[in-house]
């Protein structure tokens, strides 16, 4: 792949993260191995709880926030893969807009503290029960016509470094999802990763 | 019981923070930067007791970092300082720069990473931005020095007692990320720079 867009915010929120049955089980794409499962089926949250960090907050009342992030939890995946015997975990949340599939994907990890966790975004597309397609937002096309100012999405840049970042609300972005996609210009092939079922 | 599990869950799946001030932008510009030769070498540090090594060299010097084309073109000016603990292992790598902002010298802390990056999966890292972190530098007779790290909470408390109007955003999970631009962050550290609190208290003791 070339490069993704990265959001500070997520595309989905709680009320609008939807399940899907044909996401969960065990994937290749490239010789890749991945391991989908739900939230609440994944064996990093098992390893939570035998871990049994939840001790302090075990009996305190729940603040809206927490039932929210419970929802949201209870209602997105585990995307598990290894690499060079390092095993990695992402957190994908599904949403369906204007009739198509988009996925949150949110990098879990517990030591980057000179880093940012932020969100990469896919749209998402089964093209039958045994394949999926995941095509991410082209990162440097987005770059270029913020650049050129001839598309407007809230981000901050730092030229001096490099850096860019999309900062819109998710609501802004769930109306920029609306609007572009279906754009083949924010995604190409480079982009894009076809997974198939492991039998 | 089951969704407490679930919300440290998902607490645990945000990136551990500290309460050192990260920020999106630098704290300088190509104008502010000063070289001081004399803080390149291997320098035994201290944080409260916790002793270890930091070997800091001219950026130029190392032509293994990925350095972004405009940091690139000034990097005769700039440090790659290599901090390592008690056994020589290397502990975090930043490309450094030292600036002169109103009274005090600032170090702005860039994670570096080697061209053939082996630090992990591609796809993975780009689920991260770089953040800038600042120090004071305060350079003794000696030639020693000690690094004073801002402090988040100090900002974090200023914004919500609205008591200083600088960019941030509140992500999903309610932490705050200051994105305020160059000059916003140097309008900040000079009003603030001789405030002790907003510092970290402890601070890096550099001697030779």
């Amino acid at each position: 792949m070339q490069s993704c867009v990265t959001s500070l915010q997520p595309i989905v929120t709680h009320n609008t993260a939807i399940l899907d049955d044909r996401l969960a089980g065990n994937w290749n794409s490239d010789g890749q191995d991945y391991t989908v499962q739900k939230f609440h089926n994944s064996d990093l949250f098992k390893e939570l709880k035998e871990t049994g960090k939840n001790k302090d907050d075990a009996g305190k009342p729940l603040s809206k926030k927490d039932k929210e992030d419970s929802i949201l939890l209870s209602k997105s995946y585990i995307v598990k893969y290894r690499k060079d015997t390092i095993e990695y975990h992402l957190l994908g949340s599904l949403v369906k807009l204007n009739g198509q599939f988009f996925m949150n994907f949110m990098a879990i990890d517990f030591g980057m503290n000179d880093r940012l966790a932020t969100n990469t975004i896919a749209r998402v597309q089964f093209n039958n029960s045994n394949t999926v397609k995941l095509d991410f937002i082209d990162g440097s096309f987005l770059y270029e016509q913020v650049k050129a100012g001839r598309l407007k999405i809230k981000n901050e840049r730092d030229d001096l470094y490099d850096t860019f970042l999309i900062t819109a609300s998710t609501n802004e972005l769930q109306q920029f999802l609306q609007k572009y996609g279906s754009d083949p210009r924010f995604f190409n092939k480079e982009n894009s990763v076809t997974l198939t079922r492991n039998n | 019981m089951k969704k407490i599990f679930v919300i440290a869950g998902l607490a645990l799946l945000i990136s551990c923070l500290s309460s050192c001030l990260r920020t999106l932008h630098p704290i300088f510009t190509t104008k502010d930067i000063v070289y001081e030769p004399k803080l390149t070498g291997t320098w035994k540090t201290d944080n409260q007791g916790t002793k270890g090594l930091a070997v800091i060299t001219n950026l130029a010097a190392d032509n293994s970092i990925e350095l972004p084309e405009k940091i690139s073109a000034i990097k005769q000016k700039g440090y790659l300082v290599a901090y390592k603990d008690e056994d020589g292992n290397t502990t975090g790598q930043y490309i450094a720069f030292l600036a002169r902002i109103g009274k005090h010298l600032y170090f702005d802390y860039y994670p570096a990473e080697k061209k053939d990056n082996e630090s992990g999966d591609e796809f993975f890292m780009w689920h991260f931005v770089k953040m800038h972190t600042s120090f004071r530098v305060d350079i003794s007779t000696t030639g020693n020095f000690e690094l004073s790290q801002l402090d988040d909470s100090y900002v974090i408390r200023l914004i919500e007692e609205k008591k200083i109007r600088i960019s941030h955003e509140k992500r999903a999970d309610d932490d705050m990320v200051i994105t305020a631009s160059t000059d916003e962050l140097q309008q900040y550290i000079i009003k603030y720079g001789d405030e002790p609190g907003a510092y970290r208290s402890d601070k890096t003791v550099f001697t030779k």
